[in-house]
């Protein structure tokens, strides 16, 4: 199949329940073999638009297309996606063996296939020799891979992820994400994968689709997100940054200066913003550096007003002269030593801080 | 150490309520059992003789007709109160909460008075020219009143509309507890809605049905009144004989050892429950 044209599209899927709206008409093409995220906060609508695409939700308006054809009507059994769920939804009364082979089995295919099948299935996941134990005799990562393999098992032609991953400690989780790595190399199949987390989404994805209040607010690959926020909750959902509030006070194609608290900041201008316009410009914290004494060109004096180390990363805080304050971490074996209340001048790569809008945002 | 203790003291805890059953179920259960193996006396009394006469009785055809009858009855009961009950209760667990109040009201609402009072609507209903055959003779479907008070079927209905609560209850209990991402999973894994019933939603049903079925048989084996109202001198169930040999017939323990197989029954239906995996949390509601 030709790499351009995309496995599944949806196209101005809405869906209200009630009141609220849960999908305001998202517009999405996920590339055959593609690791595609959806990220966002909790009640974003990521997961009903996983529904959506599952067949247990109906659009309001709007298409699901499969493979070129659209898939509306179609009742979940007879769509050829499949889901891992966020409880993983095991059946208590039957076995590992049978969980797994319960698709094929439901199909009616042969028993010797179901066997073979359930095997690799169960060997791709790495659970072998627990085939007879029930659900509840299973622990946390066991049950994970159960569900994994129960769905791979059938070949769907997306495999859909809702936050399969959230019940399982951080270790744990982090294994995992290797795991499902190596899973869709293996097979090769398209994994579109549902999660609040933005480290599991940078760790895992080809690219992330960035979700808030039921509309997709960026779509890239997850340096394009980190790199070059577009709005203010890229900016800060992803990573950790510090804002600085100001107005555009010139812009001159890919450059701008933001003047805030009295100071007049040089930076790039990569979402075109115009001059006069209310702006933020996001400093990631570990590229935010600092030190005694001034470096040649851009910086801006501050003091170290708080200061922590944290294993590996030291943090500090740098309150500006306007009152400013911004966090920067560096790697802890950095020598010169700048304790609370030392003078220091603080700076960042003009070319690489995100200038994004200052638009209207509810407060959380 | 530290469990032992904390079994030891929930021990403790529990033992005001087991002295209670000791006393006034164990005790009495004893005593019935004990009754049942002396000999007649008087009116209701017992003589010192200790004797199997009472038991031996019990093999007349008349008593095993009597026994086959109640628990075929009890389990038509069970039968058509589940049939009835489950989609009931899967409706109700899948209505709106305003729409689950009104059903809840439906069936609590006749507990409010009195389980006799009700038997006697039931009977007005049924008689030869009470409203059902009225209503049926003036749509021309009947000619003549058909007979429904004073037969087996008249009982069995009785017996359904006074049980089906209790099969109502623990199912719908069951199904607000069950998890129902899992029948999603089922039909995402290629299950039609049918089959997706049948291989998920019914066996994670299981024990809430099994605790159904023995809330229902059992009390309805030892059923008296109903039978007496709408059955009449042609339905008499177990019961019934009990109530007869000891108010009329005044044979204590005749009347005992026909309340002893009662007991064998209930323990062997729970036994088999027991067997078949259910617990006493499913009968909980």
């Amino acid at each position: 199949m030709d790499d351009k044209t995309p496995i599944l599209t949806l196209r101005g899927i809405q869906k209200r329940f009630g009141n609220v709206e849960a999908l305001g008409g998202i517009d999405l093409e996920v590339m055959p073999g593609e690791f595609l995220t959806l990220l966002g906060p909790s009640g974003c609508g990521k997961t009903t638009a996983l529904r959506v695409i599952a067949g247990l939700e109906n659009p309001d308006e709007g298409q699901v297309i499969l493979d070129g054809q659209v898939i509306n009507d179609l009742p979940p059994e007879k769509r050829p996606v499949n889901t891992v769920f966020q409880n993983l939804a095991l059946f208590p009364h039957m076995n590992v063996e049978k969980n797994v082979g319960y698709g094929l089995r439901i199909r009616g295919a042969e028993k010797k296939e179901i066997a073979t099948r359930v095997k690799e299935a169960l060997a791709l996941v790495k659970l072998e020799g627990v085939e007879k134990r029930m659900p509840d005799q299973l622990s946390g990562g066991q049950k994970q891979r159960v569900a994994l393999a129960r769905s791979l098992v059938l070949r769907p032609r997306v495999l859909l992820l809702d936050e399969p991953l959230s019940a399982l400690d951080m270790h744990l989780r982090r294994h995992m994400h290797k795991e499902l790595k190596r899973m869709q190399r293996e097979l090769g199949i398209t994994f579109l994968y549902i999660t609040h987390d933005q480290e599991e989404a940078l760790n895992l994805s080809d690219r992330i689709a960035l979700m808030e209040s039921g509309r997709f607010v960026q779509l890239g690959t997850p340096k394009e997100l980190y790199d070059a926020p577009q709005s203010r909750f890229a900016a800060t959902f992803i990573g950790q940054s510090n804002l600085i509030r100001g107005v555009v006070e010139s812009a001159d194609g890919e450059r701008a200066v933001l003047a805030a608290n009295g100071m007049k900041l040089p930076c790039a201008n990569k979402n075109g913003l115009k001059e006069g316009s209310e702006a933020a410009l996001c400093v990631r914290v570990e590229r935010l550096y600092y030190a005694l004494e001034a470096p040649d060109g851009f910086s801006v004096p501050g003091m170290v007003v708080e200061h922590e180390y944290a294993g590996g990363v030291q943090r500090a805080v740098i309150e500006l002269a306007g009152g400013q304050r911004l966090t920067a971490q560096r790697q802890a074996e950095n020598k010169q030593d700048c304790p609370v209340g030392s003078p220091v001048h603080a700076w960042w790569d003009t070319a690489s801080a995100a200038l994004v809008p200052w638009e209207a945002q509810d407060e959380k | 150490m530290k469990n032992n203790r904390r079994v030891k003291s929930q021990a403790l805890l529990a033992l005001p309520m087991q002295l209670w059953a000791a006393v006034f179920v164990g005790i009495a259960l004893l005593y019935i059992v004990g009754l049942s193996l002396l000999g007649r006396g008087d009116a209701l009394t017992v003589t010192g003789e200790v004797t199997g006469e009472s038991y031996a009785r019990l093999f007349d055809p008349k008593y095993v007709k009597v026994l086959w009858l109640s628990v075929r009855l009890a389990g038509l009961t069970t039968l058509i109160s589940l049939l009835l009950g489950y989609p009931f209760a899967y409706f109700m667990a899948k209505a709106s909460p305003k729409a689950r109040l009104w059903l809840m009201l439906l069936i609590i609402a006749p507990f409010w008075t009195n389980a006799l009072i009700r038997i006697y609507g039931w009977k007005i209903l049924l008689y030869a020219n009470g409203p059902i055959n009225q209503f049926l003779q003036m749509l021309g479907l009947i000619k003549k009143p058909l007979k429904l008070l004073y037969t087996e079927g008249a009982v069995l209905l009785g017996m359904v509309y006074a049980m089906i609560p209790f099969v109502i209850l623990p199912i719908y209990t069951g199904m607000e507890r069950m998890d129902w991402t899992k029948v999603e999973a089922a039909r995402d894994l290629g299950a039609s809605p049918a089959k997706a019933f049948f291989t998920v939603t019914l066996p994670m049903a299981l024990p809430s049905l099994l605790a159904a079925c023995v809330l229902t048989f059992l009390p309805s084996v030892g059923l008296i009144f109903l039978s007496d109202i709408l059955g009449g001198a042609n339905t008499v169930l177990w019961g019934n004989l009990v109530h007869d040999e000891l108010l009329k017939s005044r044979d204590l323990p005749f009347a005992a050892a026909l309340s002893t197989v009662l007991l064998l029954l209930t323990a062997l239906v729970i036994f088999l429950y027991r067997k078949a995996g259910g617990s006493n949390e499913d009968m909980v509601f």
